[in-house]
C-alpha cells in the first residue's frame, strides 16, 4: 500500500525512512508550492488556521499521485489541531477520494481508537527488532538535522564568504537523507560540525533575534517565507526556539523517564511566562510568551513571533507580548501569515525591523 | 463597607449568570454587572484588543473597561475545563491575562482557576481563593456556592423543553415554521452583537428553538453518532444538537447556525455541520457570521430569504 503524510519542516526525511523500513511504499507529497496552498484554501473552511489548509493541499496532491493511506498526528484539545484529522477526512471524502485515514492520538479513554492506527502502522513488519531499528534511524535523522540546523544558523550570519554555510548545510541534509545506519548519521553530524567550525567568521557580533511562535509556522520554511535564511543572509543571528525532536521528546517520553536535571521546554517556558501568562492555553501559547521573556532577559536585540491567521493560543500570546516589549524594552515583531500573505510585504517589514534593531544598538553603544 | 465585585456581561456570564451572581450575593458581597452591550462598549473592546481576537473576546474587553472604575474587584475566572477531558477554548483560558496586559488602572482582579479536567475536587481551592480575597470563611463559601448552584441548576432545568424535539410538540404552533437557532450562549443572548436575531425571527412568524431547550440526553445522543470525541465543552452543545436534528430531521424545518467572526472551534465545527447538511439534504441550514462591521440590512435580507425558502418547502411538503 502507498502511504503518505503531510509536510512539516524537514519531517519528510525521517518520515520516509521510517515508513520505508516498515515495508510501506512511501509517497512524499510534492514540496509545498502556490498550487498546494491554492488547493488547500479552496476546499478548507475559510477561517480554519493556515496549517490545516497546507495539510489539506499536501494530502490532495499526494492522493493525486496515488497514495492510498494517510497517517497524521492528532490531539485532544484545546487547540484546533486535534480536529484537523476529522475535518480533513470529511473534506477529502466529499471530494470523492478513496483512501484510509489514520490519526495517532494520545490515549484518552478509548482503547480501540488508540491502538487501531498503531496496528495499521505495523501491518507489514512484525519483527520487533526491525521496528525498533526503523524508529531508531528515523529518530537519529531527525535529531541530526536539528543539531546541524542549530549550529548552521549561528555560523551563517557571521560567515566571511557569503554562501559557504548554506552550501555545507544543503550537502549535509542530502547526506543524512541517504544515510542508512546510526553510525553513518553520527559521523555525518560530527563531520559537518567540524567543517562548520572551520568556516572563517567575522569579528563583530551580529544582531540577535529569537524566533518564537506557533510550531508549524516556525518549522515550515515555505510558510514563513524562509525567514531564517533571509535574516541570516543579512547578518542577523536567528535563534529558533522550537525543534521538532525536542518537542517530540517532551510529548512522547514521560516526565519520570526523562533526565531529571533537564527541564523541558514547556516547564521552562512556564517559569519564564509567570506573571504574564499564568496558565497553559493550548498549542504553543505559553512557550511563545515564556521564550520571549527568556531571550529578552538574555539580552537579545529583538523577538519575532510568527503565527498562522486565527491561531487561538498565539492570539492570546500576541496580546501579551506588548507588555513584555515594554517591560524589557525589546522590539517584538508579530507576523501573521495566511494564504494571502506576500513575500514582498514581509521583506519590507523585516528590513525595517532590522534597521530598528541596528539603530537601537548603535544608540546603546554611544551612551 | 462590603466590597463591590464587578462581573462583565459577556462570554460565560451568559451561561453561568445566576450561579455567579447568587454566589456573591450569598457571600454578602455587592455585585455589579456591566450593562448590556452597546456601541460604546463594542468600540472600546475593539480598540483594546488585538485585531485577530474573536468578536466575543473584543466585547468582553469592552465590558471590563466599562466597569473597571466602578468596582473594587473584577471577577475574571480562568475557565479551563468544566468536565473530565473537556476544555473551553484557548482564548477563554487566556482571557484574564489578555485583560491584565491590555487594560491599565485595573482594580484588584479575582482570578480563580476552574480546571475540573482531572478531578471535580479542584473546584474547592478555586472557591477558597475567591473567599480569601474577599475575607470570607470557608464554610460560608461552600454554603453559598451550594445554594447558588441549586438555584442555577433548577433554572437551567426549567429552560429544557422536551417538546422541542418532538415532530409536533406541544407549545409550538403547527403552521409556523420551526427553526432551531444553534450558537454559543454569548452570541445568542447578546442582543447588540446579534442584532436582536431571536426577536426578529419571532416577529417574522417563526417558532425558534434555543439550544437550552434541548435535553442533555438528546445532545449526548447526537454526539454519540459522531466519530471524533468533541473536546470543547461549548462545542458539544452545538455539534450535539446539530447532529441530533440531522438524525431526526422531522422535528424542525430548518437550522440557523450563528457564529462569531474569528471563533476558532466554530470554524471547524461549522464546516463539519455545513458539510453534513449538504450531504443529507433534508434540513436547510443558514450560516450567519457576525463581526463588528455586520450591517443590519444584510442580516435581515438573508433571514427573510431563508424563511421564504422554508415556507415554500413546507407548502410543497
Amino acid at each position: 500500500m502507498r502511504v503518505t503524510f503531510p509536510h512539516m519542516g524537514r519531517i519528510d526525511i525521517p518520515g520516509y525512512t521510517f515508513f520505508k523500513r516498515l515495508g510501506w511504499d512511501v509517497i512524499i507529497p510534492p514540496p509545498i508550492t502556490k498550487k498546494t496552498i491554492e488547493l488547500g484554501s479552496r476546499y478548507a473552511p475559510e477561517f480554519a488556521c493556515f496549517p490545516l489548509k497546507i495539510n489539506l493541499g499536501n494530502m490532495i496532491e499526494a492522493l493525486e499521485l496515488g497514495a492510498e493511506v494517510i497517517f497524521m498526528a492528532g490531539g485532544h484539545g484545546p487547540c484546533r489541531f486535534g480536529y484537523y484529522g476529522e475535518v480533513e477526512k470529511t473534506i477529502l471524502k466529499d471530494l470523492g477520494y478513496n483512501f484510509e485515514f489514520y490519526v495517532f492520538e494520545p490515549y484518552a479513554g478509548r482503547f480501540k481508537k488508540f491502538f487501531q492506527p498503531i496496528c495499521q502502522l505495523f501491518k507489514y513488519e512484525k519483527n520487533l527488532l526491525k521496528i525498533y531499528n526503523a524508529g531508531k534511524i528515523a529518530w537519529e535523522q531527525g535529531k541530526a538535522i536539528d543539531v546541524i540546523t542549530k549550529s548552521v544558523y549561528r555560523i551563517w550570519p557571521r560567515e566571511e564568504i557569503p554562501g559557504t554555510t548554506k552550501r555545507l548545510y544543503q550537502s549535509a541534509i542530502a547526506k543524512i537523507k541517504k544515510a542508512d545506519s546510526v553510525s553513518t548519521i553520527r559521523y555525518i553530524v560530527d563531520d559537518t560540525l567540524k567543517q562548520l567550525g572551520e568556516i572563517k567568521i567575522k569579528k563583530e557580533t551580529p544582531l540577535k533575534v529569537a524566533l518564537v511562535g506557533e510550531i508549524y509556522a516556525v518549522l515550515e520554511p515555505y510558510m514563513n517565507f524562509n525567514l531564517e535564511d533571509f535574516l541570516s543572509d543579512r547578518g542577523v543571528e536567528v535563534t529558533r526556539t522550537i525543534y521538532i525532536t525536542d518537542w517530540a521528546e517532551e510529548q512522547l517520553i514521560p516526565k519520570k523517564i526523562r533526565q531529571k536535571k533537564k527541564i523541558g521546554h514547556h516547564e521552562e517556558s512556564k517559569r519564564f511566562a509567570c506573571g504574564y501568562l499564568d496558565h497553559f492555553v493550548g498549542g504553543h501559547g505559553i512557550e511563545t510568551v515564556g521564550t520571549a521573556v527568556k531571550y529578552a532577559q538574555a539580552g537579545y536585540d529583538g523577538v519575532i513571533q510568527v503565527l498562522p491567521f486565527t491561531c487561538m493560543p498565539e492570539i492570546v500570546a500576541q496580546s501579551i507580548l506588548p507588555s513584555i516589549s515594554r517591560d524589557y524594552e525589546i522590539p517584538i515583531l508579530t507576523i501573521i501569515i495566511d494564504e494571502h500573505s506576500g513575500q514582498a510585504g514581509l521583506i519590507t517589514r523585516l528590513e525595517a525591523f532590522i534597521d530598528l534593531l541596528q539603530w537601537k544598538r548603535s544608540k546603546k553603544e554611544v551612551c | 463597607m462590603e466590597p463591590v465585585v464587578g462581573i462583565p456581561r459577556a462570554l460565560l456570564y451568559y451561561h453561568y449568570n445566576w450561579l455567579w451572581e447568587n454566589f456573591f450575593n450569598f457571600l454578602g458581597v455587592e455585585v455589579i454587572v456591566s450593562p448590556p452591550t452597546n456601541k460604546q462598549i463594542l468600540n472600546n473592546g475593539v480598540s483594546f484588543s488585538v485585531d485577530e481576537a474573536c468578536l466575543p473576546v473584543k466585547v468582553f474587553m469592552g465590558h471590563c473597561f466599562e466597569i473597571k472604575d466602578k468596582v473594587d474587584y473584577i471577577f475574571l475566572p480562568r475557565m479551563i475545563s468544566g468536565k473530565k477531558r473537556e476544555y473551553f477554548c484557548p482564548k477563554l483560558m487566556g482571557i484574564p491575562d489578555m485583560v491584565k496586559n491590555n487594560l491599565s488602572n485595573l482594580p484588584s482582579l479575582i482570578i480563580p482557576t476552574i480546571d475540573l479536567s482531572k478531578s471535580k475536587r479542584n473546584l474547592y481551592p478555586a472557591l477558597f481563593e475567591i473567599g480569601k480575597m474577599l475575607g470570607k470563611k470557608e464554610k460560608k463559601i461552600i454554603d453559598s456556592y451550594n445554594k447558588a448552584l441549586k438555584i442555577w441548576e433548577k433554572e437551567r432545568k426549567q429552560k429544557v423543553l422536551e417538546t422541542s424535539i418532538q415532530p409536533k410538540g406541544k407549545g409550538f404552533s403547527q403552521d409556523k415554521p420551526k427553526i432551531a437557532v444553534i450558537s454559543h450562549s454569548y452570541t445568542l443572548y447578546d442582543n447588540y452583537m446579534n442584532m436582536d436575531l431571536i426577536k426578529r425571527l419571532q416577529t417574522m412568524g417563526v417558532e425558534t428553538i434555543l439550544p437550552e431547550m434541548l435535553p442533555s440526553w438528546a445532545i449526548e445522543k447526537g454526539l454519540s453518532t459522531f466519530n471524533k470525541r468533541m473536546y470543547w465543552s461549548l462545542g458539544r452543545r452545538i455539534m450535539g444538537s446539530a447532529k441530533y436534528y440531522f438524525n431526526h430531521p422531522e422535528c424542525i424545518d430548518g437550522i440557523i447556525l450563528l457564529v462569531a467572526f474569528g471563533c476558532g472551534p466554530d470554524s471547524l465545527i461549522g464546516e463539519l455541520i455545513e458539510r453534513e447538511a449538504k450531504r443529507i439534504k433534508k434540513l436547510p441550514l443558514l450560516l450567519l457570521t457576525l463581526d463588528e462591521h455586520s450591517g443590519e440590512a444584510g442580516l435581515i435580507t438573508r433571514i427573510e430569504a431563508f424563511i421564504d425558502l422554508i415556507q415554500r418547502r413546507k407548502k410543497v411538503g
